[in-house]
């Protein structure tokens, strides 16, 4: 087939595909511009910030897990800092030679827990003073 | 280009100019949906949306009318995905035994025009759209293929295949009116 004859050729498909895609236009009428064109605001009222609102949301209460993890876990570390503070002062005192003369609050404040446990009495064990003389 | 009212998010877009293309616009929408009216109204309106909303941008690089023309594709494209693989399950549950294609317009009729759109819906999609662009808008191989995504060299393929296929289907074509 030389050029020109391909060049017929072509024209006469494409004048066949126009004629019938205007033919199948015609049959099928445009609808008018504004009946498809979305008024402004189309969408749902609140749908616009919706989407924005369950994020912020969200976000709020990572941080405040995250606030709430981290500054609880932050006070107990404290409490127990202090606690360990004044255990350490109080044995420094109690270990040091004159610990009777000036105690601090601590120390005063300071009471042994009651021994709760019971100690240990061996089979025998109770025997008089004469018995041990032997 | 008409000095109308310029959109909110596509502040390139003149909505008059929008009017003035929205004819062709729904005659390519008609094309993506295989001639199916309804689901060309469809498709036409939800790029519309993207559009007003700024989910689809025009940033001037191609003419707007080839650019609508890809918004309008890739909503098309996006809403046959999602058919097909809605009938696929459909097919996988045995619920349909046959899945025929339903077209508005008669494939069979005795007009050369219905045997021409007849066989220019037998050529495969892209294929189909390729010459409806080229031959039909006038766009150039290389427009056309912008606005359905695909490089020139295939562009330039498919427009030739669909051009062979549409000879054989139709070899007693008359001449040129």
């Amino acid at each position: 087939m030389s050029s020109g004859d391909h060049d017929r050729d072509d024209a006469r498909l494409k004048a066949a595909v126009t004629g019938a895609l205007q033919a199948r236009d015609r049959a099928s009428r445009t609808p008018a511009f504004h009946r498809l064109w979305p008024a402004e605001g189309a969408r749902p009222p609140g749908a616009g910030w919706l989407r924005p609102a369950f994020a912020s949301a969200a976000v709020l209460a990572v941080a405040a897990a995250l606030a709430w993890t981290y500054l609880g876990r932050r006070e107990g570390d404290a409490a127990r800092a202090v606690d360990l503070r004044a255990t350490t002062e109080l044995a420094q005192e109690l270990s040091s030679p004159d610990y009777w003369r000036v105690p601090s609050d601590e120390l005063l404040a300071f009471a042994a827990p009651p021994l709760s446990a019971e100690l240990p009495v061996p089979e025998g064990f109770n025997i008089s003073l004469e018995e041990s003389l032997l | 280009m008409p000095d109308g009212p310029r959109l909110r998010h596509n502040p390139l877009i003149d909505q008059r100019e929008l009017e003035r293309l929205h004819e062709q616009c729904f005659s390519w929408a008609l094309t993506c949906a295989g001639g199916r009216r309804a689901e060309a109204e469809d498709i036409l309106q939800m790029s519309y949306l993207a559009i007003l909303e700024g989910d689809a941008r025009f940033g001037g690089r191609s003419s707007l009318r080839t650019w609508l023309f890809s918004v309008i594709q890739n909503h098309a494209r996006s809403r046959w995905r999602r058919a097909r693989s809605s009938l696929q399950a459909l097919a996988r549950l045995a619920v349909l035994s046959t899945v025929a294609e339903a077209h508005d317009d008669p494939a069979d009729g005795a007009t050369e025009q219905a045997r021409v759109l007849a066989a220019l819906r037998a050529l495969p999609r892209r294929q189909g759209q390729l010459l409806d662009l080229v031959f039909y808008r006038d766009l150039s191989i290389a427009e056309a293929a912008v606005v359905l995504g695909i490089s020139l060299g295939t562009a330039r393929m498919h427009y030739e295949r669909a051009k062979a296929a549409m000879r054989q289907r139709l070899p007693d074509l008359g001449p040129p009116a």
